[in-house]
C-alpha cells in the first residue's frame, strides 16, 4: 500500500503532538519517517492514559514511524543525526526557540549539510515577542486565540473544549501543507526551505470563517448548537431526541419545507433567502420546531436524508464505533499489536486511487535504533 | 514546476473546497472557480454582508476567477472540459442533490494530467454515501458536540468550522501530494476526501484512548464529556487559564502563600496538587479556594500574579482582543485585500510561511458571480487543437 510520497525521508525530532502528527500524516502518505528522541524521551510518553505503560497520545502521534534515540549533546551522536539529515528530505522540530541551534540541528547547520532539506519549525507563539517563553499547549491556545468566545450557550461564558488536542493537530495539518508545497517548489529550485508554523496562526486559519464575520464588523457570538450566519442550522427537539438539521442552500431550504409539509414557507418573503431567514430567525424557528416535535428523530432523519437535506443524530464513539457506515468507509481502523494490545484509530483521510498509503503502528520509543545506526535509512519503512 | 505555475479548478461550494483552493491562490496559483447560475451558497451565508455577497464568501474566495456554467447543459460541460484539459488539479465538492454532476472518476480517467480531488461529507461507501451533510451534522456524527456545552443539556456545537477546515486541509494535502507524485510517476490520479473521515482522523489522538483497554482512566481529560462546561477560571472581569507545570511544586507553594492560600500545601486533598489546577476533573471540586481568590481580582491581576510566580495564566480573549495582542501583532496573521467593501479588506492569511522569503501581500478581491466567464472561456476556447477529448459530464 505505497503512498504518493514513497521514497521521501522524514527525520522527525519533534515532541508532543504538534510536530509528531505532521510526521504521521507524511508517513500515511508513504514517506519513511524516523522519530528521533533524546534519551530522556518525548514528554508525551508519560501523559495519561497509557496502554501497557506507554501514553496513548505518544502511540497515536507516532504511527508509521521508526524510533531512534540519540543524545544530541554528544558529538558522536550528533554526527549520526547529521548523517541521517544529509540524506533526508524533510526535518521537523518544535524545540523551544534557540534549542535546535544549540544542539546542532538548527536550520543553518542542517541546510548547510543538505541544501535540499525542507525544515519545518513549529511553536506556539513564534520565535520572538513577549509570549515566547510561555510553554503553549492546546488548552492555553484555545482561550488565547479567541476560539472559546464562539463556544457555548447564547449569553453564557466562553467555553473551552473538555477534550483537547485539536489545535495541536490543526497546527500539524498546516505544517504538512507547508512541507508539501515546499516539495513542489523544490522540483524547480532544487533547494529546501525553512517553514515556520505557529499554533496561533494555525488557530486563526481554523477560525477563518468566524474571523471573517468579526472583520466585517459583526463579532460572532456563541449560540449553542445554532450559528449566526446560517438559518436553519441547529438542533431541533423531536418526540424522542434532538436532531441536527441544516439547510445551507436554496435547494436544501426548499426540500426541507417540502419534507415538513410546509412548501409555502420556501417562498415566504421573510424566509426565502438565507439572509432573510437570519434576520427573521425568531419568527421561523418556532414554526419549524413545532413541526419537528410531532414525530421522532428517526422519522425525520429518514425523510430528510431521502430529500437530500443534511440531518444527523448527535452521537458518540460508543455508538459510532460499531456503525456500518463508518466501518464500510474504513473510517475506523483497528490494529492488534503485541506491545499495546488493540488500537482503534481513524482511517487514512485521503483515498488515492493509485497510491492509497496506509496507517500502521510505529515502533516503541527508540525501537529501531540499532538497525538505523547500522543501515541508515535503508532500515526504515515497510 | 512551482505553485505559481499551477492551474487549479474549483467546482465547490461552502467551506471545504473553497478553502482548499484559497490556500493555493494565496501561494500564487491560478484558481478558476466554476459556479452554477445560482452561485456558491456562501454568497448568501450572512449577514454580515460585504456588498452583495456575504463576508464569508469574500474571505474564502479572494484571488479567484469566477466562471458561471450550467453543467446540466452539454455545451457548458464541453467548456468545462476544455478548462480541465489544461488544469493541474480540480477541487470538486458537489451538492449531491443537484442534477448534471460529473462523474469525477471518469474525469480523472479522461484527463491523465489532472489530479482530481473529490470532497464529500460522509464518504464514498456505506449507507450515507451520496447524502449531503453540513458542518453541524458532521460534528454531531463524529462526537465533537459532546466536548462543549453542558452534559445533559441541549447539544452544543464547536463554534468554528472544524469539519469544513479538516476536509479543506486534507484536500490541500491530497492535491499537493498528487501533484508531487505526478511529477515522479508521470501520472495523476483521483483522490477522495470526506469531511467525516477528516474530522475523525484529527481525533485519532482521542480515539485511541476511547478504544479502551487502557492501564488507568484518570488523567488526560478522559472524563471530559461528563464534566460541566469548561469556562476556565472566572475573574472579576472575565475568564483566565491557570497552570503550574508538574515540576513547579515550589512555585505553586510560593504562589499559594502569596494569595493567602498557604494552608493548601499541608491539606491532604492537595497532596496531588497539580490535579487541582489547570485542566482535569479534580479541579472542578478542589479548585474552589483559587476560584474564591480570583473572583476578587481582574484578569490582568490574575495573569500577573500567576505569571510572576512562574506559572502560566492567559486571558480568554475575544476576537478583538486576540487580534490586538502584541504577540499576534508581531506574527501579523492578516492580509490586505483591495475590496470595495471595508468589511473584506482585512482577511486571515496563510497559516504557514517560508522564512526569508517575502510574503504575498497583493490579493485580488473575491469575484462577482461569473465575473470572468467571458475572458476565461475565450482563453480556453483558443486551446491548442489535438488535446485529449473527454466527457467532463458523465452524468449520474
Amino acid at each position: 500500500m505505497t503512498g504518493p510520497l514513497k521514497g521521501l525521508r522524514v527525520l522527525d525530532a519533534s515532541m508532543g503532538a504538534v510536530g509528531p502528527w505532521a510526521g504521521v500524516l507524511l508517513g500515511q502518505l508513504g514517506a519513511d519517517v524516523i522519530k528521533l528522541e533524546s534519551p530522556q524521551g518525548d514528554f508525551i510518553r508519560v501523559v495519561m492514559p497509557a496502554k501497557r505503560g506507554l501514553g496513548t497520545t505518544y502511540i497515536s502521534m507516532n504511527f508509521n514511524k521508526s524510533g531512534l534515540v540519540l543524545d544530541l549533546k554528544k558529538p558522536e551522536d550528533r554526527a549520526k543525526a547529521h548523517a541521517l539529515a544529509a540524506d533526508a528530505d524533510i526535518f521537523i522540530e518544535n524545540f523551544r526557540p534557540g534549542v535546535a541551534d544549540r544542539i546542532g540541528v538548527g536550520y543553518a547547520e542542517l541546510s548547510r549539510l543538505n541544501p535540499r532539506l525542507i525544515y519545518a519549525s513549529a511553536s506556539g507563539f513564534g520565535p520572538k515577542g513577549p509570549m515566547v517563553k510561555i510553554g503553549a499547549t492546546d488548552p492555553h491556545l484555545q482561550p488565547f486565540t479567541g476560539s472559546c468566545s464562539v463556544n457555548g450557550e447564547a449569553g453564557g461564558k466562553m467555553q473551552s473544549w473538555r477534550w483537547y488536542g485539536h489545535f495541536d493537530c490543526t497546527t500539524a495539518m498546516c505544517i504538512t501543507e507547508g512541507v508539501l508545497s515546499a516539495l513542489i517548489e523544490r522540483e524547480t529550485t532544487g533547494r529546501g526551505k525553512l517553514i515556520q508554523v505557529t499554533m496561533i496562526e494555525a488557530a486563526m486559519a481554523l477560525q477563518r470563517v468566524r474571523m471573517s464575520e468579526h472583520l466585517a464588523g459583526m463579532t460572532p457570538k456563541p449560540m449553542g448548537n445554532a450559528v449566526t450566519y446560517l438559518v436553519p442550522d441547529q438542533a431541533f427537539d423531536t418526540k424522542d431526541r434532538p436532531l441536527a438539521v441544516t439547510a445551507s442552500s436554496r435547494r436544501e431550504w426548499r426540500a426541507l419545507c417540502r419534507v415538513l409539509g410546509r412548501p409555502e414557507l420556501a417562498d415566504d418573503p421573510r424566509f426565502a433567502r438565507n439572509p432573510d431567514r437570519v434576520k427573521n430567525r425568531e419568527a421561523l424557528i418556532p414554526i419549524l420546531q413545532e413541526i419537528f416535535a410531532k414525530s421522532s428523530a428517526g422519522f425525520w432523519l429518514d425523510r430528510l436524508q431521502r430529500a437530500k437535506v443534511p440531518a444527523a443524530l448527535f452521537t458518540s464513539f460508543d455508538e459510532f464505533r460499531h456503525n456500518r457506515h463508518y466501518l464500510e468507509n474504513e473510517m475506523l481502523t483497528i490494529f492488534e499489536t503485541k506491545e499495546w494490545g488493540t488500537l482503534t484509530v481513524a482511517g487514512v483521510p485521503w483515498r488515492f486511487e493509485k497510491t492509497p498509503g496506509a496507517l500502521r503502528p510505529g515502533t516503541p520509543p527508540g525501537g529501531k535504533t540499532s538497525e538505523i545506526l547500522a543501515r541508515g535509512w535503508a532500515a526504515v519503512g515497510a | 514546476m512551482s505553485i505559481k505555475d499551477l492551474l487549479i479548478v474549483e467546482i465547490a461550494e461552502g467551506v471545504a473546497g473553497p478553502c482548499c483552493a484559497l490556500q493555493y491562490a494565496d501561494l500564487g496559483a491560478r484558481v478558476i472557480k466554476i459556479e452554477s447560475p445560482v452561485g456558491d451558497r456562501t454568497r448568501e451565508w450572512g449577514p454580515p454582508m460585504t456588498g452583495d455577497d456575504a463576508a464569508i464568501f469574500a474571505h474564502l474566495n479572494r484571488g479567484k476567477e469566477s466562471v458561471m456554467l450550467d453543467l446540466t447543459r452539454d455545451d457548458d460541460r464541453a467548456k468545462l472540459d476544455a478548462i480541465l484539459a489544461r488544469a493541474d488539479a480540480v477541487v470538486a465538492q458537489n451538492d449531491p442533490g443537484e442534477d448534471g454532476l460529473p462523474d469525477w472518476r471518469a474525469v480523472a480517467r479522461a484527463h491523465p494530467q489532472l489530479v482530481v480531488c473529490e470532497i464529500d461529507d460522509f464518504g464514498a461507501a456505506g449507507p450515507l454515501s451520496g447524502f449531503p451533510g453540513s458542518e453541524l451534522t458532521v460534528q454531531a456524527m463524529s462526537g465533537f458536540t459532546r466536548y462543549v456545552g453542558d452534559p445533559g443539556g441541549a447539544p452544543c456545537r464547536v463554534g468554528f468550522e472544524i469539519a469544513g477546515m479538516a476536509a479543506a486541509m486534507n484536500a490541500y494535502q491530497a492535491i499537493a501530494a498528487g501533484i508531487w507524485h505526478r511529477k515522479r510517476s508521470g501520472s495523476a490520479q483521483y483522490v477522495r476526501v470526506s469531511a467525516l473521515n477528516s474530522l475523525l482522523s484529527m481525533k485519532t489522538i482521542l480515539l485511541i484512548a476511547q478504544g479502551g483497554d487502557v492501564d488507568e482512566w484518570k488523567g488526560f481529560h478522559l472524563n471530559g464529556p461528563h464534566w460541566p462546561a469548561d469556562t476556565g477560571w472566572p475573574t472579576r472581569d472575565g475568564q483566565v487559564t491557570f497552570d503550574f507545570r508538574a515540576d513547579q511544586y515550589d512555585d505553586w507553594v510560593a504562589f499559594c502563600a502569596k494569595m493567602g492560600l498557604g494552608h493548601l500545601k499541608d491539606h491532604p486533598d492537595y497532596k496531588d496538587w497539580r490535579s487541582t489546577v489547570h485542566t482535569g476533573d479534580r479541579r472542578f471540586v478542589y479548585g474552589e479556594p483559587y476560584r474564591q481568590v480570583f473572583a476578587t481580582m481582574t484578569s490582568d491581576e490574575v495573569n500577573a500574579a500567576v505569571n510572576d510566580a512562574g506559572g502560566t495564566s492567559l486571558k480568554y480573549h475575544t476576537y478583538g482582543e486576540v487580534l490586538a495582542h502584541p504577540q499576534v501583532q508581531i506574527l501579523d496573521p492578516l492580509v490586505d485585500v483591495p475590496d470595495e467593501s471595508p468589511g473584506a479588506r482585512q482577511q486571515v492569511g496563510s497559516p504557514f510561511r517560508y522564512v526569508g522569503e517575502p510574503r504575498t501581500t497583493q490579493y485580488a478581491r473575491a469575484p462577482r458571480l461569473g465575473e470572468h466567464t467571458d475572458a476565461v472561456l475565450a482563453e480556453f476556447a483558443a486551446a491548442p487543437a489535438g488535446r485529449r477529448r473527454a466527457a467532463a459530464g458523465g452524468g449520474a
